[in-house]
């Protein structure tokens, strides 16, 4: 009873964001519920995008009636590789992700071939509404495939690796990239068993990882340390994930991003849920940055012009110097 | 005001309306408020009496029935020494207390007080009164109730030549059996019940003389030699005394219908409404292994005695007419399971947000637990999750199909139903045929069917480990929500004081502001504590 009540301080203490706070002081008291059928709908998100000039993965074709399955092929086309994926789905599932042909079939990203009736199947369990949220009738999703950046190739097992940015008030609280593994079956998914590698904002690089909440210095499969990998295009991801939150507007975010061997950093899909094993991944509590953000936004005009200004202008000496 | 105040405030204003509405209630009507009053409302209370010989001694007492016109509420038992459980799940028909020496009671004597209020001549019976009613009331099976009991020797020469000369030159049943009463009750004397087995059939008719199990007995063993099926019925009359023992009367089947029959108190075709029943066949009230000097007897007090003016105030008599207690059987019924659902949800609000269990579905564990606590049955639980279970191994076979979910579905459910009726059915061809209504609950088939299909996804989705857990706390929750409810102190406080709904609405708001951590987050984060603490 003891350990219970210490650990529960202890939580406290190292600032931890619990699930009930993130629901309740987060989710419900900053994102409306309006807001939420926006960020679910990935065509939606897309053609947000397109507006704030943020790149997003190519849509090839969306499938809106199981009639449509009959001229399934016509709608894949002579494409090797693409990804299917439910339009409202969450967490990656339901995302098939196929990498080239073989005979009238397909492959896989984990190399298992597939029958064009199975991926019929697959399509027809996505517009039944079995990935999405609610498990409401859905659409499903043909979109261009992303190829993985030669940063990621040595931590990456047969899939893409994401960054999840969590801002919250429009500012970035906290990152982490997360890599496939062969016990994630080839996606970067936390809960099946992914790496998740926490980011420095400042210079985005990963300083900490965990699969399966325990912390991991290298990728299980490739052997290759996880810490210390810089992420590409760092500021860019930063400012992308900016722009979409703030088009968004939901104040508590999670933004997932991938990044594109040439065509950089896109975005993958929003979620106003986002959720907590970022923490574990960073070794560190939200709450703290999230209360430096409240006390950063909530100053006074004035004063934060002034610190502002003595920050840009701490940068730009430090810029000088080491230029 | 944040919302946090906001929500506080809220459930700090509803606390105190229905804190007030009990105490206001309570003020106006007073002990009224706990004690069902009505020209058919009656309390009785039992006193046991006895010595105990070693620590495992047992008495078991019999309940009165609740059934067709008589509904039984509010049942109490006590004891410093004996520690007593209510036995009505597995033997509807044959309710009982249980009573048992408490532990680190030394044997020795002992005093037990069993307590309930009955209502008699209900015009609606519940569902479940009226089942059992027609259970009870059913025709018997060939040769039942024929046959010589103990005490009831049918076959005796002497009850066969006294039937054979009464019923000599009558025709059919109804009038044999009314020659056979007639007898009984005009030319067998009548004698003081004292409790105790009392006479035989055989004794009373040789003794010309009886109290009214002996009449009784008497009356049943004739019928039986005419092959009119007969049997006792053991009961209470509810009349004002200081003290009286249990009732005995005699039923027959004729016309197709029992007849009821008191050869002692001069009643024949129809009893008053005042005879309670507690059981058919000649059982003892009151029995006990390692015990001696058994003893017991009835208090019996009316309501509201006949004559008693209506109350003046038209406060008190509104809120009387307003009172869950004025409700028939079925309604009472149906406001006692709407009252519990709200407690359920807290249940599993208190599991999901304070303590982190993940279930299947949001109010699925609620359903399931009222479904259990209905069957008042462990067994049951183990049913639903073998057939959730046997489920789960059709949809992978059925996974092979690629059926689309809605159709696929629909084929599970009908799945499901197949098990359901081949367990009914292989339950009733054992050697003692089980009753599979006990253990397989009916209306959540279709959360059942939910289920499946979601322990399936989940399996596929996040690893069976993950669903096996999500199943595991979803019947806990729904077993610990069946135990809970079927405590009869909060049945009863609910259906008394329902104003403490507004409590429980308090209670739900609270938690829908609770930012504290939940408590399986203290393991999710144990490694975390523990590297920060290294």
């Amino acid at each position: 009873m003891r350990w219970l009540f210490r650990s529960y301080r202890r939580l406290k203490q190292l600032g931890i964001l619990g699930m009930n706070m993130r629901n309740a002081a987060y989710i419900l008291d900053h994102n409306p519920r309006a807001l939420y059928p926006l960020v679910d709908d990935k065509l939606r998100m897309q053609h947000l995008c397109e507006q704030i000039g943020v790149p997003t993965p190519a849509v090839y074709g969306e499938i809106l009636y199981h009639s449509m399955l009959r001229n399934l092929l016509d709608h894949l086309g002579d494409r090797e590789d693409f990804v299917i994926k439910p339009n409202r789905g969450s967490a990656g599932r339901g995302v098939l992700v196929l990498v080239g042909r073989q005979g009238k079939g397909y492959v896989r990203h984990n190399g298992e071939s597939l029958r064009l009736e199975q991926i019929r199947q697959h399509v027809s369990d996505i517009l039944s509404g079995m990935y999405s949220l609610g498990g409401r009738p859905d659409r499903a999703i043909i979109q261009q495939r992303v190829r993985i950046h030669p940063a990621f190739e040595p931590i990456a097992y047969k899939g893409i690796p994401d960054v999840r940015v969590i801002l919250y008030r429009n500012e970035p609280a906290m990152a982490m990239l997360r890599l496939p593994t062969k016990a994630s079956n080839g996606r970067a998914n936390l809960h099946q068993g992914g790496i998740g590698a926490g980011i420095d904002l400042a210079s985005g690089i990963t300083h900490h990882a965990v699969q399966h909440d325990r912390h991991v210095l290298s990728h299980p499969d490739t052997g290759i340390p996880v810490i210390g990998t810089r992420v590409p295009c760092w500021r860019e991801v930063l400012d992308m994930s900016r722009r979409v939150a703030g088009a968004v507007k939901l104040g508590y975010i999670g933004v997932d991003i991938v990044i594109d061997a040439e065509q950089g950093p896109m975005l993958l899909e929003a979620n106003a849920r986002p959720g907590l094993a970022i923490q574990i991944a960073n070794a560190r509590g939200l709450v703290p940055r999230l209360a430096e953000i409240d006390a950063m936004l909530d100053r006074p005009r004035t004063q934060q012009a002034v610190e502002d200004q003595a920050v840009a202008g701490k940068i730009g000496e430090r810029l000088r110097r080491s230029a | 005001m944040s919302r946090t105040t906001l929500t506080v405030l809220t459930a700090a204003g509803l606390v105190t309306v229905s804190v007030g509405m009990m105490v206001g209630r309570y003020y106006i009507l007073g002990d009224d408020i706990l004690v069902p009053r009505g020209p058919n409302t009656w309390k009785v209370t039992m006193r046991v009496d006895g010595n105990s010989l070693t620590n495992n001694a047992k008495v078991q007492t019999i309940t009165p029935l609740s059934f067709g016109h008589q509904h039984i509420k509010r049942e109490k038992w006590r004891s410093a020494e004996l520690v007593g459980k209510l036995a009505t799940a597995r033997h509807p028909e044959r309710p009982q207390v249980l009573w048992s020496q408490g532990a680190g009671v030394p044997p020795g004597p002992f005093h037990a007080y069993y307590e309930f209020y009955c209502v008699v001549d209900v015009h609606r019976p519940s569902t479940k009164m009226a089942q059992l009613a027609d259970t009870l009331y059913a025709a018997p099976a060939a040769g039942d109730q024929l046959k010589s009991a103990p005490g009831i020797d049918c076959d005796d020469p002497a009850v066969s030549a006294l039937a054979r000369r009464l019923t000599a030159g009558r025709e059919g049943s109804v009038d044999q059996t009314e020659a056979l009463f007639r007898h009984v009750d005009q030319e067998v004397r009548d004698d003081p019940n004292l409790g105790g087995p009392g006479l035989g059939a055989v004794d009373c008719l040789k003794n010309g003389r009886g109290d009214a199990g002996a009449k009784s007995r008497l009356l049943v063993a004739l019928c039986r030699n005419r092959s009119i099926p007969a049997r006792l019925v053991t009961g209470l009359r509810l009349v004002r005394d200081s003290s009286q023992i249990s009732h005995t009367w005699a039923e027959a089947w004729v016309r197709d219908q029992w007849l009821p029959m008191c050869p002692f108190y001069h009643h024949y075709g129809r009893v008053p409404a005042t005879y309670l029943i507690f059981g058919f066949g000649d059982q003892p009230i009151v029995r006990g292994h390692g015990v001696r000097d058994l003893d017991y007897a009835y208090l019996v007090e009316h309501t509201l005695p006949e004559g008693q003016p209506e109350d003046p105030s038209p406060l008190r008599r509104t809120l009387k007419q307003l009172s869950l207690d004025a409700l028939q059987p079925p309604e009472a019924r149906m406001v006692e399971f709407l009252l519990l659902l709200p407690i359920a949800a807290l249940i599993v609000c208190v599991f999901r947000n304070l303590v982190g269990v993940n279930t299947f579905g949001t109010f699925a564990p609620a359903l399931v637990g009222l479904a259990f606590r209905e069957l008042q049955s462990l067994p049951g639980i183990l049913v639903f999750v073998s057939i959730v279970l046997l489920g789960w191994g059709m949809r992978r076979i059925l996974d092979h199909y690629h059926l689309l979910q809605v159709p696929r579905t629909a084929f599970m459910l009908s799945l499901v139903v197949i098990v359901l009726i081949l367990t009914v059915v292989v339950a009733n061809c054992q050697a003692q045929p089980i009753e599979a209504t006990k253990y397989i609950p009916l209306f959540p088939i279709v959360i059942l069917t939910g289920m499946i299909e979601r322990f399936w996804t989940l399996e596929v989705e996040d690893g069976t480990s993950s669903s096996f857990r999500t199943l595991f706390g979803t019947m806990s929750i729904a077993g610990i929500i069946a135990l809970f409810l079927s405590w009869p102190a909060v049945v009863s406080h609910m259906f008394l004081f329902p104003e403490t709904l507004g409590i429980i609405m308090a209670v739900q708001l609270l938690i829908g502001r609770y930012t504290g951590y939940r408590l399986s987050e203290l393991f999710r984060f144990k490694e975390f504590i523990g590297a920060s603490e290294a």
